[in-house]
């Protein structure tokens, strides 16, 4: 069975562009614009991971973070960012409090996004 | 190698934490570039140099003067901004003043004046560009903000992006400096 993933991201190009290198490689992928949009979703569909934009406006991709975490339901979900700027110390510590499996920076190579999706989904 | 220092300071010593800062980047780096959120630059000029301050090492971005004066007199070591909620302006400003004057360190001064102007999600992703923008020059950076704001989702947000996160505090009648990271 293929592994669903669901995207938030505020941008829809960035979505899609996602969802076209990750659909051919036998990937479900779900896209979502917001926060709350994917916690909604979330609570609905089964997912195996989520990539979340860290900066989204009106809530953050650390609050979905937590938030995700804070649900019995989903707070064993695979969870990753996708961000700009390099985390920091303190951001490295707080993405292992929060239990994030990766962070992707952007702009991604495709084969770099490709690999590293399936290296978090064999975790 | 660029480093990024969030420092959150109670109100009351906002000014003395600011000055202490600035006194010690003047005497580890050469150049210096100032985004005044708050203060007009030549009332920062006066004050930096009263208080002995090297003021050929800075270069300043002023988004206060020309809220009270919209044609500013030019200055040859600052760029003017029409105000501090002007993002994109205030952006580019930095761009060309991180060209022009290649610093080694950046100040802003401070995220919480952005706060009273936009919301914390605006600021959040203007801030992220930014330090994307030091990392990316590899120059370091320190971004002051408010203890009143220590719990905004700006604050907890930003702080993900900074190598050092310091909250300055008082025990007693002695300031201390406490570092995370």
């Amino acid at each position: 069975m293929a592994k669903r993933i669901m995207i938030v991201d505020d941008e829809p190009q960035i979505c899609q562009a996602i969802k076209a290198v990750l659909e051919p490689e036998g990937f479900e992928v779900m896209t979502t614009l917001s926060g709350p949009e994917c916690w909604e979703k979330l609570q609905k569909e089964k997912v195996d991971l989520v990539l979340i934009d860290f900066f989204m406006p009106g809530m953050s991709g650390r609050a979905l973070c937590e938030w995700i975490r804070k649900d019995p339901k989903l707070k064993g979900l695979r969870v990753a960012f996708l961000t700009a700027a390099r985390f920091g110390d303190v951001g490295m510590e707080k993405l292992r409090e929060l239990k994030a499996l990766d962070y992707i920076q952007k702009p991604f190579g495709t084969d770099d996004l490709v690999k590293r999706v399936k290296r978090m989904l064999s975790k | 190698m660029g480093r990024t220092a969030l420092v959150i300071v109670p109100t009351e010593l906002y000014r003395k934490t600011l000055t202490d800062l600035v006194k010690q980047a003047a005497k580890g780096y050469k150049r210096i570039l100032y985004v005044t959120l708050n203060d007009p630059h030549d009332v920062l000029e006066r004050d930096f140099k009263d208080r002995g301050i090297a003021l050929d090492k800075f270069y300043f971005i002023d988004a206060r003067t020309a809220v009270s004066t919209p044609e500013p007199r030019p200055a040859k070591n600052c760029i003017f901004v029409s105000s501090p909620e002007a993002l994109t302006e205030l952006k580019i400003a930095i761009t060309k003043g991180q060209e022009k004057h290649q610093p080694e360190i950046t100040f802003i001064d401070s995220l919480s004046t952005l706060l009273s102007y936009l919301s914390n999600g605006v600021v959040a992703r203007w801030a992220h560009d930014v330090i994307t923008k030091f990392k990316g020059r590899n120059t370091s950076a320190v971004l002051l903000c408010l203890k009143r704001d220590e719990e905004s989702y700006l604050v907890k947000d930003v702080a993900m992006f900074a190598d050092k996160v310091i909250h300055v505090g008082m025990i007693g009648s002695k300031v201390i400096h406490l570092s995370r990271r």
